[in-house]
């Protein structure tokens, strides 16, 4: 019941900072819609709230590995340094190879994703249609 | 005779085709960023293959936006949204392949149809749009938000929070009447607010991808041997479209009459359609699940769409959506000039903008549904090899598009929101819908309040509007009341 709680209870609290406090001082015609909304969305949030304490709680909760979830959510966020120190051009071919590599598929796939990730970015991206690419805080 | 389907100027719309087909496929470059990106290549050129070029690319990069929605919820312009909301649970059902069939197939004929639309309303729409003013724009856009109640059907209430959020989120940045920075706590990067692609990529896009990752399994949730790809299984959703014959064309006209409508945001066309279709179907308990009428009515709306946006914008020099704006300026650029005595002196081209939008949709379809097969095997590939992939294709389109890191970072942030609204079961497309058209909505609220006060409300097609936001929403309770009307007068 606390984790179906929670989220509308975290909307509600950042609901009731962004109406109330935040808009507060804003002028009338820039305060009406945020406070036309924030009156129709509040009350529903409030309701929403009560509804789910008012419900039994399942019996039966989908069992989660927290282990595999730490790890999965390592994998993702692993991207965002290595674009940052390397750029996309390197930063985004070292995440696939090491991805694969790391996660036990064999050498020959893992370097040719990595090198069409490669050939895609800087042939098709910078290349092709010119489009300014960040170049990563070691290379720059 | 304006000559573009020559032998001379066909490469040119094959090019164009073949280009705006990739576009669409890689999330972030949607319509408008094609058409930006592309615009600096025509200078010079003659207006013929520049035409062919330019609108062989823009009419179909919809139709390549369908396939990456379905296939792996990574919808390839923000339009393609809607189509994600059938198309991929059929993907997780090892449908992957009629999903493909069936998005691109009503993609296509959407389009064609949108075009012949076009051709017939080219002399008699002026009248009709001119009478659309702010208050009528207002009540449009209130009317695609009023969707947001039809696609929160499971639990009405959490699908209008989502709503509600969605319109709020919307509102972070400078207030468009005013001037005044809402929302920003100061911060430069929100100034702008925040992009369409980073929230489309965040909310639909990157659940996925951690999904992907953490189960390390394929996209399509049954054995492998389940999986139904192939030229065989692409067909199978192509013949389902003629199927739903009244479907196509019902779509097909809603989303010609959003786009003809300057303002009324024609990226809603396809919810719009959606919604229509879900409380018009037999099969309403369907949608949602991987029904094929929910792709089919946001697909052929979504190509629709263009050929009516393209009238006003040849008509009388307003864009009908924003990526018409630059459209207009491709057309000022190799020198002629839309507006109100376009089409009686450039019938020619007109014409010949029509035949284009046509030919590159059917080109263009014709092209996916020889690969879609092949694309639909990727939903088989084990998380670990697909999951890598998909996150560069969710990285680079989130940074694409403005070419800020931050726009990679808030596609994170609307990415840990999607997951958490997926797992607690609130309605991501209905937040979309909210985020699409709240800064809209909010516009024409304003300015309709200024100029004719809350007379607005009263004004006649207003009123039309109105009754339909109307029956919209308690379309349940009216059919009920139907019912029994006719239950009764039965008796």
């Amino acid at each position: 019941m606390l984790g179906r709680i929670s989220f509308p209870f975290v909307l509600l609290a950042v609901w009731i900072y962004l109406v109330v406090i935040e808009s507060i001082d804003l002028p009338s015609s820039a305060m009406k819609f945020p406070w036309l909304i924030g009156g129709i969305g509040g009350p529903l949030l409030v309701f929403q709230i009560v509804k789910e304490a008012r419900t039994p709680t399942e019996e039966k909760e989908e069992s989660r590995d927290l282990g595999s979830y730490v790890v999965g959510v390592g994998w993702f966020l692993a991207i965002f340094p290595l674009i940052v120190f390397l750029g996309f051009v390197y930063g985004l071919p070292v995440y696939a190879f090491v991805a694969l590599k790391l996660r036990g598929e064999g050498w020959l796939l893992s370097f040719l994703l990595a090198a069409f990730v490669w050939v895609f970015v800087y042939f098709g991206m910078v290349r092709a249609l010119g489009v300014p690419i960040y170049e990563g805080w070691l290379l720059s | 005779m304006f000559a573009v389907f020559t032998w001379e100027t066909m490469p040119f719309l094959l090019g164009g085709v073949t280009l705006g087909l990739c576009f669409g496929l890689l999330p972030g470059l949607g319509g408008l960023a094609t058409l930006a990106l592309l615009m600096p290549i025509i200078y010079g050129w003659e207006p013929a293959p520049a035409l062919a070029f330019l609108m062989g690319a823009h009419a179909v990069v919809f139709t390549g936006g369908s396939v990456t929605a379905v296939l792996m919820n990574i919808p390839g312009t923000p339009a393609n949204a809607a189509a994600l909301i059938d198309g991929y649970p059929m993907t997780q059902k090892g449908l992957g392949g009629q999903a493909v069939g069936l998005a691109v197939t009503s993609s296509m004929v959407g389009g064609v149809i949108g075009g012949v639309v076009l051709l017939a309303l080219v002399f008699v729409v002026r009248p009709l749009v001119l009478v659309f003013g702010l208050p009528e724009y207002f009540f449009l856009t209130l009317l695609g938000v009023s969707f947001i109640a039809v696609l929160g059907r499971d639990s009405a209430v959490k699908g209008l929070i989502s709503g509600a959020v969605g319109i709020f989120i919307a509102m972070v940045g400078i207030h468009p009447i005013t001037g005044i920075p809402r929302f920003t706590f100061g911060s430069l990067e929100l100034l702008e607010g925040f992009g369409i692609v980073p929230v489309a990529l965040g909310l639909f896009a990157v659940p996925e991808v951690l999904r992907l990752i953490i189960s390390r399994g394929a996209i399509a949730q049954v054995g492998s041997e389940e999986v139904k790809v192939g030229l065989k299984a692409v067909l199978g959703g192509v013949r389902d479209v003629p199927r739903h014959l009244r479907l196509v064309l019902q779509s097909s006209a809603i989303g010609t009459i959003v786009g003809i409508i300057p303002g009324a945001g024609a990226d809603t066309a396809p919810f719009v359609s959606y919604g229509i279709a879900e409380q018009t179907s037999k099969n309403a308990e369907l949608f949602g699940h991987g029904s094929s009428e929910g792709v089919i009515a946001a697909e052929c709306a979504n190509n629709a769409k263009e050929g009516g946006s393209l009238l006003p914008t040849l008509a009388f020099g307003i864009p009908g959506s924003s990526a018409m704006a630059l459209v207009l300026g491709a057309l000022l650029l190799i020198g002629l000039k839309p507006g109100p005595m376009f089409l009686q002196d450039h019938t020619d081209v007109a014409f010949t903008l029509v035949g284009i939008l046509i030919f590159a949709n059917l080109i263009g379809g014709v092209i996916l549904l020889l690969i879609g097969g092949h694309l639909a095997r990727l939903t088989a590939l084990r998380g670990v090899v697909l999951s890598p992939i998909v996150l560069i294709l969710v990285v680079i389109g989130a940074y694409s598009v403005r070419g800020s890191l931050w726009d990679v970072g808030f596609a994170v942030a609307f990415g840990v929101l999607g997951w958490a609204m997926q797992a607690y079961g609130y309605n991501r497309p209905a937040f979309f819908l909210g985020f699409v058209l709240g800064g809209m909505l909010e516009r024409y609220f304003v300015l309709s309040l200024r100029t004719y006060d809350w007379v607005f409300v009263f004004r006649p097609i207003s009123l039309v509007i109105l009754t339909s936001i109307i029956l919209v929403i308690f379309s349940d309770e009216v059919r009920w009341v139907i019912a029994s009307l006719r239950r009764k007068f039965a008796r």
